[in-house]
């Protein structure tokens, strides 16, 4: 315990110094004077702190002493700094405590502490739903890709019909069958539109090689159109090409919202008529453009909607619907 | 951290808007808001599974929506402030929610896709998924996963994370999270690290105060919170009074202290947001203040200079816990300018008791105006040396003690016992300023044998008439004391103490009988008493009693008998003279502290005849003495008065066995104790003897103080087994006027916590009802089956009647009209009786009225037109008010919607008036345009409010509101409020037409009762004017008719 350098108070004396004065004489003459000399010289006893003595202290007896050193209430880290509010009200007559109340500690001893966070907490859920119906979804991009291709059964019809008008007959008339022979170009918008379906172009992309056959699926890359001067291409943006059509008869797949999705970027970024125009270049050349659009029909540009096979990338899109619409237009 | 503006609005906006769009994100959002965080997979999976009907592009929608504050390829955040209203509707759609329905299933559905996501955003999900799912009801659960967070911000090396984390995110989750007590104790943990508030909405939980917070906050900064007490107010958190103290609490943002009011059984947790500051009202008593490291500080009575009336005076007696010896402690005067006289300071042990009372002094206030020291005993003395000794700035100014240079002179040295010796020599500085025994020029303070008692008056009104010793006392004193330092006592003096010893070695037969060992509490039977009492207490005293001083204190007419160890037979040749003088038979006083401890020679039947004392006052812990003497306490309940009081400051086994309820109820007597040990056990003199103020039965009737409240008085009769509480608040308008309610109180406090918010309640309820009554309330503490009987109404009719018509009972919870006709055999003051017996019969009918005319007043102000017919009305109750209703609306063209646990009424209502039956959860919910709870109070609060779907309530349940805030959420719903306790008026109101000259006469009733719609009318216009809520302005009006009444005007 600390030992006040002053006679015992005697009967009647009144308190002279307090350690509220201490704190105002401080506050009034500012950091740059020798509180140690000051304390001493007002009756403290200043003692080194225990923290290697960077740290001082002091304490006298009596009502405004500082909290007992010795008591648990107050341990060593307690020592008040200058406070808020007795930096602006250092006449504060600080009470010391009568007691000590113990609060409920519960059973915090058996509560597991939370892990560390980890950089594998930030991994993507493993969980994700894809927006076709899985057990649909390989259905219907075979259904998006396939095209009329020979096939190995004689159409008897139109046989009949060549043998009718008496025209030679050079070769079998075969039946044509669908298929993904010619492979297919995978046209991905990258842009920032598409960003919550990043995962489902992913995966859909997976579903393309799995069905047509990696090698035959040509990926490209693209913002907005696949026509502007950036190109577009498979690796990162700077090895970009200019666009170059497939081979004719092959058939392009576009996973994109065509702006419509992000709000403002329809009119600002893309340009219906790139899109138009690259549509007709596909039909020249007699390759079919198929659009898997992750926005419901009613928002989609119409011209756009009339100039290419258009497809809601949802769960409502049926491979049968694709087939029989894709058919139509083949017919 | 700057939040970004506008998610709130941007809610507002969607919710508005008719495009399906946007309340397609909306849906979207909602579900999804307990997540901080949306990943593509986690919007895909709700969108999916719980709204299917929402297409894909609601997902970019949602993406690109202004909800969203960032976004990235990893997934995105809402706008916090966004979040709040949101989880406000998912709680709505929750609780409206089937419990098939799919949306139950989101709790799930997070937790599995977020499974191994980062453990705080887990934990922050999971807490806000319970809240917005089960309200309070996941409050444990929620403080479990909130505490995971505080322990493992017990690591330094997190604590700044975690600090960070919760300080960016409680702030926006459920009130049902941020009002837990982990989530205050992480926040206020964090606002130390972050140096920002804690952000939390609503109150401070009342146990955070009782938290253990270890290493979050104890052993990290603190700053000093002034504290003041001004006028009727505490401020905490202002500076710049020079009146403030100063407590030390933990840095946190806002501030938390405890307050609490010991004298006046009220506490309550204020929260100070740093560099402001709040205030509270004040109350009686010193005000402790413990702060969330535990510290628990006091800032004394005293410290309120402007709280209390000039006028208001004081005469208190405290007997400090002495142990073996004695202090007391006597304040009088006015109570802003106290006097005090210490008599006696107990040993040098517990002179810190001594020590700590006056540190509850303010340091300029630590002055007594008489300092006695009776006699020369170490048990009386230690503590007063440890006081001049240890204690700085206590001023004196007058110390009367006989030392040894007081004892005369015989020409032979005198050397005094070291402890005296010691005492001396402090004293001594108090001679060079002439204030040792000052009254007496500082010759001795001794009578004189042939003269007149001594009287002096001190400052303050206070005369002190001297009693003892005589001068030969301290003759003997000094010849004992020479003799001790010339080597011991004469061959006679042993003889004389060795004929008598003192009393450690006397124990009455009756008494050794009566227990096996010292410390166990005696057995005594009245038999044993009344011998007890009959026995001798004569025996010679030591030259040291022989010296005690004795003293007769008078202030305003009330007197105190302190006689120190003065033997009976000094006191009793002073009190010969004092009644010779005053030609009375008895002295008589208001109370007396029992002279040396009780022992079993003090206080004998010959003085005792001489006094007229109703309070006895013992200090003695019973060992090592065995002090009070059951022989002396014989005498006082045998011999003190018709119905003494005996106040021990120990429970010990000498004092213990005066609560045997036999030995009560032979010799009428009441024993009081000091609440625990190691208190103080205080007296005010000035109050009448507590005492049964009823002759000739057991019921005893004591004061409580309550500030703002007229009296509370505690009525116990230990026969009948009543304990029970009146509280009679304001009687201005009238007698007070409210219903006896039976009650398991968990204790004293919380019935009388309620009594005086009900008997507060009945004050404002017959104001604005204009019944001409005051508020009372009265409260039997008990169950209710267990307690009832003819003898505990009998008595509690004797406690009602002894307020001589203050206070008038009714019927109220767990009381009937027959329980009231057994009260009413005791006192008049009885209303609600049957018509039989004279009284205005069963009030239901006239509270459906009054309810059935604000209604339609209700009606009127929200539609303009008071017709109910073609209005649909749900009525939540369909009881005897609630059936009744029903009926008059139904006549009236209203469709009657009605809900009820008893489905009999129900089909009953349907068959008669083609009431249409919901079930009881959803007619709170159900469209309509006006609501009648007529059940349970406390229904709107924080989870009905939002779910409202009506304009207007308006019913007959008392206390709807469950807290005074729920006013202003009903009002900012645009909800029209018709306050419960002035709608369903008309119950008390009919009953208070019984006290009107000629007694109850129905259509006067009926008059007063059509009045309620013009207050309803009066009250919503100062709601308007005042902008303030319905349920306040009621307040507003209550207080304004009062004050109208109190000026008289």
């Amino acid at each position: 315990m600390a030992k006040s350098n002053r006679e015992p108070p005697l009967p009647g004396a009144r308190r002279e110094v307090s350690l509220a004065d201490v704190i105002r004489v401080f506050g009034t003459l500012g950091p740059k004077v020798d509180r140690r000399a000051i304390v001493e010289c007002l009756g403290f006893e200043v003692e080194a702190h225990d923290d290697g003595g960077s740290r001082r202290r002091s304490k006298r007896r009596g009502k405004r002493r500082d909290v007992d050193e010795d008591s648990e209430l107050m341990p060593e880290k307690s020592e008040p700094r200058p406070s808020d509010n007795t930096d602006e009200a250092p006449d504060l007559d600080l009470l010391t405590p009568i007691g000590t109340l113990l609060g409920r500690s519960d059973d915090r001893g058996t509560i597991t502490p939370l892990a560390a966070e980890r950089a594998e907490h930030h991994h993507r859920p493993s969980s994700h739903e894809p927006l076709y119906r899985p057990n649909w979804t390989s259905s219907i991009v075979l259904a998006a890709v396939q095209t009329a291709a020979p096939g190995t059964v004689i159409d008897v019809d139109e046989l009949v019909r060549l043998a009718a008008n008496a025209r030679p007959i050079l070769e079998l008339p075969m039946l044509p069958w669908p298929s993904s022979y010619r492979g297919v170009q995978l046209l991905v918008d990258i842009g920032e539109g598409m960003e919550p379906y990043h995962r489902d172009q992913g995966e859909l992309a997976s579903t393309v090689a799995d069905v047509v056959g990696a090698e035959r699926v040509q990926r490209r890359n693209f913002r907005y159109c696949p026509t502007r001067s950036e190109g577009c291409g498979s690796g990162p943006i700077w090895t970009w090409q200019p666009y170059e059509l497939p081979d004719p008869g092959q058939p392009a797949l576009v996973l994109s919202d065509f702006g419509i999705g992000r709000p403002g970027a329809a009119t600002a970024d893309i340009d219906a008529d790139e899109w138009l125009e690259l549509a007709r270049r596909f039909r020249r050349q007699g390759s079919q453009l198929v659009a898997f659009v992750p926005q419901p029909a009613d928002r989609w540009p119409s011209e756009l909607a009339a100039a290419m096979s258009m497809f809601v990338w949802d769960r409502a899109t049926s491979p049968a619907a694709i087939r029989q619409t894709l058919g139509r237009i083949r017919r | 951290m700057t939040v970004p503006p506008g998610g709130r609005r941007v809610v507002e906006r969607l919710a508005a808007s008719e495009s399906l769009r946007d309340q397609a994100v909306l849906a979207l959002a909602t579900l999804l808001a307990p997540a901080p965080f949306l990943e593509p997979e986690l919007i895909r999976a709700v969108r999916l599974r719980l709204l299917p009907r929402l297409d894909v592009g609601t997902e970019a929608d949602l993406w690109f929506s202004d909800l969203v504050a960032d976004r990235g390829p990893a997934g995105i955040t809402l706008h916090w402030d966004a979040v709040p209203p949101l989880l406000e509707r998912l709680t709505l759609q929750l609780a409206q929610a089937a419990t098939d329905d799919d949306i139950h299933e989101l709790g799930d559905m997070l937790q599995r896709l977020h499974a191994g996501a980062p453990p705080l955003r887990v934990v922050q999900e999971q807490a806000t998924w319970l809240a917005v799912s089960r309200g309070d009801g996941a409050r444990a659960e929620i403080e479990a996963l909130l505490a995971t967070v505080t322990t493992t911000m017990q690591d330094d090396t997190r604590r700044s994370g975690i600090a960070r984390w919760a300080h960016r995110n409680l702030r926006w989750m459920p009130k049902a999270v941020q009002s837990t007590e982990a989530a205050w104790e992480l926040g206020l943990a964090a606002s130390m690290e972050t140096g920002e508030d804690a952000g939390l909405a609503g109150d401070v939980p009342d146990e955070l105060i009782h938290h253990d917070f270890g290493d979050l906050l104890s052993q990290r900064d603190q700053v000093a919170l002034p504290i003041v007490r001004k006028g009727d107010r505490v401020v905490v958190g202002e500076t710049g009074d020079p009146d403030s103290f100063a407590v030390r609490v933990p840095r946190t943002d806002p501030r938390v202290v405890r307050l609490s009011w010991p004298d006046a059984g009220y506490e309550t947790t204020v929260s100070v947001p740093a560099k402001q500051a709040v205030t509270v009202v004040d109350r009686p008593g010193p005000l402790h203040i413990l702060g969330l490291s535990g510290l628990l500080y006091e800032i004394p009575a005293y410290a309120r200079p402007h709280a209390e009336s000039q006028d208001v005076r004081v005469f208190s007696v405290e007997i400090l816990p002495a142990e073996s010896g004695t202090s007391i402690w006597i304040e009088y005067g006015p109570r802003t300018q106290v006097h005090r006289i210490l008599i006696d300071g107990g040993t040098a042990k517990t002179g810190q008791y001594l020590l700590r009372r006056l540190q509850r002094l303010p340091p300029g206030d630590r002055r007594f105006d008489l300092v006695i020291l009776t006699h020369a005993d170490a048990n009386s003395s230690g503590g007063l040396v440890k006081m001049l000794s240890e204690m700085e700035g206590v001023l004196i100014d007058d110390f009367w003690f006989n030392g040894s240079r007081h004892l005369g002179d015989d020409g032979k040295p005198v050397t005094a016992p070291k402890n005296i010796e010691r005492l001396q020599s402090l004293l001594d500085v108090l001679d060079g300023q002439n204030s040792w025994n000052a009254a007496f020029d500082g010759q001795r303070v001794a009578i004189r044998e042939d003269g007149d008692l001594p009287t002096i008056k001190l400052r303050g009104g206070m005369t002190v008439t001297l009693l003892a010793p005589e001068p030969s006392g301290l003759d003997e004193l000094r010849a004992f004391w020479s003799r001790k330092r010339a080597g011991g006592r004469s061959k006679a003096e042993r003889a004389t103490e060795s004929r008598v010893p003192e009393e450690p070695d006397v124990e009455s037969a009756p008494a050794k009988a009566g227990r096996k060992a010292a410390d166990e509490p005696l057995s005594l039977t009245p038999a044993d008493v009344r011998r007890l009492a009959q026995a001798s207490s004569r025996g010679a005293t030591s030259p040291v009693n022989e010296s005690s001083i004795a003293v007769l204190l008078e202030h305003e007419g009330r007197r105190l008998l302190v006689a120190g160890d003065a033997p009976d037979a000094v006191l009793q040749r002073s009190l010969e003279q004092e009644l010779r003088r005053t030609r009375a038979k008895a002295v008589e006083l208001d109370a007396m502290v029992v002279p040396h401890n009780g022992s079993r020679t003090s206080l004998g039947r010959n003085l005792l005849a001489m006094l007229d004392c109703p309070r006895y006052l013992v200090s003695s812990i019973g060992k090592p003495n065995r002090h009070p003497h059951e022989a002396t306490v014989a005498r006082i309940v045998e011999f003190g008065g018709a119905s003494p009081a005996i106040y021990f400051n120990y429970r010990s086994a000498q004092s213990e066995v005066w609560t045997n309820p036999k030995l009560r109820e032979t010799f009428r007597y009441e024993p009081y104790y000091s609440v625990e040990a190691g208190a103080s056990l205080a007296v005010d003199v000035r109050s009448a003897p507590a005492r049964p103020q009823v002759r000739g039965s057991g019921l005893q009737i004591t004061d409580i103080q309550v500030e703002g409240y007229e009296r509370v008085v505690r009525g116990v009769d230990e026969e009948s087994g009543l304990h029970a509480l009146i509280a009679v608040h304001d009687t201005t308008l009238g007698p007070a006027f409210g219903g006896l309610r039976m009650w398991n109180y968990d204790s004293e406090d919380a019935a009388l916590f309620d009594v005086r918010r009900l008997a507060r309640g009945m004050t404002y309820k017959s104001a604005v009802a204009q019944t001409g009554l005051g508020g009372g309330k009265a409260v039997i503490i008990g169950e209710s089956k267990s307690i009832k009987s003819e003898a505990l109404y009998l008595a509690m009719g004797r406690f009602i009647d002894a307020l001589g018509g203050r206070y008038i009972t009714a019927e109220d919870v767990n009381t009937s009209v027959a329980d009231l006709e057994v009260v009413r055999r005791n006192t008049k003051f009885v209303a609600g009786l049957s018509r039989e017996s004279g009284g205005s019969g069963n009030p239901s009918p006239y509270t459906a009225y009054g309810v059935y005319l604000g209604m339609r007043a209700a009606l009127g102000w929200a539609f303009d037109n008071d017709d109910p017919k073609g209005k649909t009305i749900a009525i939540q109750g369909v009881g005897a008010v609630g059936g009744s209703l029903a009926e008059r609306l139904a006549e009236a063209g209203a469709t009657i919607y009605v809900a009820d646990r008893n489905q009999k009424r129900l089909d009953e209502l349907t068959e008669k008036f083609g009431a249409k039956q919901v079930p009881t959860d959803e007619i709170l919910t159900m469209e309509c345009d006006l609501l009648a709870p007529c059940a349970l109070g406390g229904i709107l609060n924080d989870e009905t409010i939002p779910a409202l779907r009506t304009k207007v309530i308006a019913g007959a349940a008392n206390n709807l509101l469950l807290r005074p805030e729920h006013g202003k959420a009903l009002a900012d719903r645009g909800v029209l409020y018709a306050p419960d306790y002035v709608i369903n008026a008309g119950g008390i109101v009919n009953v208070s037409v019984e006290f009107r000259d000629g007694g109850y006469d129905e259509d006067t009733a009926l008059r007063k009762i059509e009045r309620i719609p013009q207050a309803l009318h009066e009250l919503w216009a100062i709601s308007q004017e005042e902008r303030i809520p319905p349920s306040d302005a009621a307040d507003h009006l209550a207080k304004r008719i009062l004050a109208y009444a109190r000026s008289g005007s």
